[in-house]
């Protein structure tokens, strides 16, 4: 089951389940469309007719938006059977360095 | 009269930092006197960090709790700072149903405690959860459709918004700064002063406050809390700059005619050297170009590979005759251990600026403490006094910056400038520092220097003249010498050259006037006497000012220099109070002890803290109130995330 009842790996036709959508890195439920420059702010329950599904179908560097982390090729597997949401990558805003503060 | 705390918090990297920033400003543009404290990570994005912004009309020096207003615009906000909510909760009803469990930033510890509590209260473990708890508390929720009202922002911006973080923080602070009555006019003017420039951010971010101004208008017009007047601060024309503890340091630096800094970078002091390195070329004002005959000032800051070279390369610097300094924290502190004792040895003025964080080790890099006192006094061996203060706010800490390198020149010592990192990180608003009892005093130098030259020569005050390298032949060895500065184990005159030494340090003790030594607030006849030094002195100023609103007179002795110890003063102070009561921030309460060394006074009653965080005003009031009422030796305290 998907974080909202729905069921893993659905279709419906929604930016969150778009393989153009990236999740916000920070903040659920809004992300940007990559589908063409410049890029659009859209939130995970909009659409459009240039969707296309988001597959994670092998091995790799994932983002998952449930836990807010990076994951790797060996644990993708165990945050897709626990119904997370899997992204090749988040979206991180550019002036992210402006808002962080450099610890060494 | 105003005090104000509010409260932001969101994921580090998420906007917090402009939106408490902008948050800053506006008060100020609303006329009152601001103090931000910023909490954050050391394991950088992501995790949770927050502002604690407190607003007075007299003086803001302190952070304090509960805050008047929280703004929680995430899920994590909401469960880390319910229990601050003084009035109002500013939330997303975007993550009412999200569950605590599924945070992952989140710590456990925390998740456990906030759990723990909901379940006393019969609630579930959601946000839900918490406003339920605190509807029944009386607190005032207001719910903000933060994904609609950035929908609104976009289309109304006419872009694509893609500086989502900026927008979500500016609808936040928008309503909460709607809901105690800050014009949406004064919030849009801070936006375009901290974004000055950058107009593509200024536009969705004005447009973002309008759009949730006119919300809150529309939803809560009913439950505003009584507005905030204009504060006396409006409209004066005593400009006011808005400045962190590292950068008004940087500012004393540039002010006392530093020339070179050295640094490795480490949190929390490489903001300051970060800070003056945009002032290694600047334009002099045409005042200042006369007097010195030159064009362009400049500050040579050098990035060094570890800190042992950066205070072996400060000397250097020092002996050829430039002002210098270093910046670094306690394990920097460390790996100077060793080049602390050869300047002590060679008499070079040497001004090490330290910032304290949570230690031992790496500890807690962007946390709070005062536990690196011992380490200044006595770090390194032989016998090596130096000079060792601590500012207690950032007016402070700028005119210690200055008197730092005056002091190590004129004494020709290492002089280590203690503040906290609950000073470094803190902005605060300032007046235009006054300049015109600024003295830049290089002490004793020889213009015209024999050779060979007498560095070491035995005097009256122990300061002997000193030559810079390139006039003339100095052997500056880090073995006993003689004063020429040659290697000597004669046992005479071991003794002399020792002497001569710690006599520099009298000379110090007798010259420097009491003032910058120590200070005694409020009624001097109180019978309650707090002593504190550093960040204490925000905390203790309002404990005095609240405690005596409740009939509870007591004065408050901030010491500001350590070594050379005003023993005679504080001993006077401290005898003739009823009641002794030191707050600190470190576990082993080591101002007490280094006062007790000093003056052979055993402060019967201590306050300590050492969870990382700052001091909050009301619970150094209750911990006073609790010695009073008790007679208990020790307090420790723990308010804040
Ligand atoms: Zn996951």
């Amino acid at each position: 089951m998907g974080r909202d009842g729905a069921p893993a790996g659905t279709t419906e036709k929604k930016c969150k389940n778009c393989k153009y959508w990236r999740p916000h890195v920070f903040y659920e439920g809004i992300g940007v469309c990559t589908y063409k420059w410049p890029w659009k702010m859209t939130f995970e329950d909009d659409s459009c007719e240039h969707f296309e599904p988001i597959k994670i179908d092998k091995p790799g560097f994932y983002w998952c938006a449930t836990c807010r982390t990076r994951v790797t090729p060996e644990d993708y597997m165990y945050h897709l059977a626990k119904g997370h949401r899997l992204y090749p990558m988040p979206y991180v805003e550019p002036e992210v360095k402006e808002e962080l503060y450099s610890v060494e | 009269m105003v005090d104000l705390v509010f409260e932001i918090g969101g994921p580090q990297g998420g906007g917090i930092e402009s939106a408490g920033q902008i948050a800053l400003r506006a008060f100020m543009l609303k006329g009152y006197r601001v103090y931000g404290t910023r909490e954050y990570h050391s394991n950088i994005m992501g995790k949770h960090s927050y502002f604690n912004i407190r607003v007075r009309e007299d003086r803001a020096l302190a952070p304090n709790l509960p805050a008047d207003i929280v703004v929680a615009l995430d899920a994590e906000s909401v469960f880390t700072h319910y229990n601050d909510v003084g009035e109002f909760l500013v939330y997303d009803t975007g993550v009412l149903s999200k569950d605590i469990d599924s945070i992952q930033s989140m710590s456990k510890y925390l998740k456990a405690r906030v759990k723990e509590e909901l379940d006393a209260n019969g609630v579930p473990h959601t946000v839900e959860g918490v406003i339920k708890l605190l509807e029944k508390r009386g607190k005032r929720l207001v719910g903000v459709p933060l994904r609609s009202l950035l929908k609104t922002t976009a289309e109304k911006a006419g872009v694509s918004l893609v500086s989502i973080s900026r927008a979500i923080n500016t609808i936040g602070l928008a309503v909460g700064m709607s809901l105690i009555g800050v014009e949406v006019e004064k919030l849009q003017k801070a936006i375009e002063l901290f974004f000055a420039g950058k107009q593509k951010v200024i536009k969705p971010n004005v447009i973002a406050a309008q759009v949730a101004y006119d919300y809150a208008k529309q939803n809560f017009g009913g439950i505003h809390r009584e507005v905030i007047p204009d504060g006396p601060h409006i409209n004066t024309d005593k400009p006011r700059l808005v400045v962190s503890g590292n950068d008004v340091v940087a500012m004393g630096k540039i002010a006392g005619g530093l020339r070179v800094q050295t640094y490795y970078p480490i949190t929390p002091a490489a903001d300051e050297s970060l800070y003056l390195e945009k002032f290694e070329d600047f334009p002099l004002t045409p005042e200042a170009a006369e007097k010195l005959g030159l064009e362009r000032g400049g500050i040579v800051v050098v990035q060094t590979e570890d800190e042992i070279s950066a205070l072996n390369m400060a000397i250097g610097a020092s002996l050829a005759g430039a002002r210098s300094a270093t910046s670094t924290s306690g394990p920097g502190l460390s790996l100077m251990a060793e080049a602390l004792g050869y300047a002590g040895i060679i008499e070079a003025p040497v001004v090490i600026t330290l910032y304290m964080r949570g230690g031992p080790s790496t500890g807690m890099p962007t946390r709070n403490s005062q536990s690196d006192l011992f380490a200044a006094l006595f770090q390194g061996h032989g016998d090596l006094p130096r000079i060792v203060i601590a500012s207690g706010d950032h007016e402070e800490a700028f005119y210690d910056a200055i008197k730092a390198l005056n002091w190590a020149e004129k004494y020709q010592t290492p002089v280590i400038h203690l503040l906290e990192k609950a000073i470094a990180n803190a902005m605060k608003d300032i007046f235009n520092p006054d300049l015109s009892n600024v003295v830049i005093d290089r002490g004793k130098i020889e213009k015209n220097p024999p050779k060979p030259f007498p560095r070491f020569k035995y005097t009256e005050d122990g300061i002997s003249p000193r030559a810079f390298l390139g006039d003339t032949v100095v052997w500056y060895t880090s073995n006993e010498h003689d004063q020429f500065g040659r290697r000597n184990e004669d046992p005479v005159e071991r003794i002399k050259m020792q002497d001569k030494r710690l006599k520099k340090f009298e000379t110090a003790a007798k010259e420097i006037p009491l003032e910058d030594k120590v200070t005694l607030y409020g009624d001097p006849d109180a019978k309650i006497t707090i002593v504190g030094w550093g960040a204490v002195k925000g905390a203790a100023l309002d404990a005095i000012d609240k405690l005596k609103e409740e009939g509870i007179n007591a004065n408050y002795l901030h010491i500001r220099m350590f070594m050379p110890f005003p023993s005679d003063y504080v001993k006077s102070v401290l005898e003739k109070a009823e009641t002794v009561i030191g707050v600190e921030g470190n576990a082993l309460a080591q101002a007490a002890q280094v006062i007790r060394m000093f003056t052979g006074f055993d402060i019967p009653h201590l306050v300590v803290k050492y969870t990382g965080r700052p001091i909050f005003v009301a619970e150094l009031v209750e911990s006073v109130k609790h010695i009073l009422r008790t007679g208990d030796k020790k307090v420790v305290l723990s308010l804040g995330q």
